[in-house]
């Protein structure tokens, strides 16, 4: 997707951590199912004493979001809590959950007025630091 | 209003255009600056937004080679921490820098900001028949100057700001006469009376809102 470093740091820069975690949790954002559709355009990271955010955007034709997340690791697992706000202005809320199992990772999306969805996705071709 | 979009990514060229369409913008693009540059000769722009790295011609020789041509405001797409190239900016002449990642909203806040800014047709509002100069401090009805008091003027203006906003008659007083100003619900009424006479036919603009003031109705009309 990028020709060099430089031009992923451009677009995905990420603070205090390395550079594979940082695509590892943004293999895990782009598989937010709220992002299903669309794809992850710009996101930055963050890790301030302890404390990771994200915020990012998302295009997707006619339905294009911004979203600002915490995140947090769990035990074999990590959970980002969202604020999604979509082009038009309308705001809900995400948590997606991911757990990392044997074979691939188990997805829990549970957004605001939709229920919970859970799905499950491959590991990244490059295998997840993470795990 | 015209902007130009210049970034060698589709994918943010593409979320710029839809956050700007939805602002009923006529969104352009280009792909790096060399392509700019063409089209800057070709077509008028009221602003443009650039990458700074972009193969073929970078962001900043385009933007050297586009104010030879025409003075267009600039908003420069940068990465955190190109401290040094802001001050290269700054003497080129761009008017802003949106750091990415960037909030699409906050790009439109000041695109908005900065074309307002340049816009010197700002200080003409024309609202059907009404026209007002905020230079010259004139007011015409269908093309005919009226001769009105500053109080008159000054209200007139606030309406037309607010306008479709129901305006209490404490607002009116301390916005155009001032929080010090010593005055009644009647000093507002009385230039609204002689307010509406200047307006003549378009004095019913001007409506009563029962128990709280008035406000200045106006519909846009659609294309």
């Amino acid at each position: 997707m990028f020709d060099n470093i430089c031009e992923e740091e451009r677009n995905f820069p990420y603070f205090n951590m390395t550079l594979k975690e940082a695509r590892d949790l943004r293999y895990l954002v782009r598989n937010f199912y709220a992002f299903k559709d669309g794809e992850l355009v710009q996101m930055s990271l963050k890790n301030i004493e302890g404390v990771i955010t994200a915020n990012g955007m998302v295009f997707e034709e006619g339905k294009s979001k911004t979203f600002d997340s915490e995140i947090k690791y769990k035990n074999n697992g990590v959970i980002f809590y969202s604020e999604i706000e979509e082009i038009y202005g309308n705001k809900y809320y995400s948590i997606d959950e991911f757990n990392f199992q044997e074979k691939d990772i188990k997805v829990s999306s549970n957004i605001e007025r939709n229920g919970k969805i859970v799905r499950r996705i491959p590991y990244r071709e490059e295998g997840l630091e993470l795990k | 209003m015209n902007v130009l979009v210049v970034d060698d990514e589709k994918l943010i060229r593409d979320v710029i255009k839809e956050y700007l369409l939805l602002e009923k913008m006529n969104v352009f693009e280009a792909e790096n600056g060399l392509e700019a540059i063409e089209k800057v000769k070709e077509h008028n722009y009221d602003i443009i937004i650039m990458d700074i790295m972009m193969p073929k011609m970078d962001g900043y020789t385009a933007c050297r080679e586009i104010k030879k041509i025409k003075d267009i405001p600039f908003i420069m797409l940068s990465a955190r921490g190109e401290e040094y190239d802001k001050l290269i900016g700054f003497d080129l002449g761009i008017d802003d820098y949106v750091t990415k990642p960037f909030s699409p909203k906050e790009l439109v806040a000041r695109i908005k900001a900065i074309t307002k800014r340049n816009d010197k047709t700002e200080d003409i509002y024309t609202i059907k028949g009404i026209k007002l100069d905020d230079v010259a401090h004139d007011v015409y009805i269908d093309d005919k100057k009226v001769y009105l008091t500053p109080k008159e003027y000054d209200m007139l203006k606030y309406f037309i700001d607010n306008k479709n906003i129901a305006l209490s008659r404490e607002n009116l007083l301390s916005n155009i006469w001032g929080y010090d100003f010593y005055g009644d619900d009647r000093t507002i009424d009385t230039h609204v009376k002689t307010l509406r006479k200047h307006l003549g036919k378009y004095k019913n603009m001007i409506v009563t809102v029962r128990g709280m003031g008035y406000k200045f109705e106006y519909e846009e009309e659609k294309n």
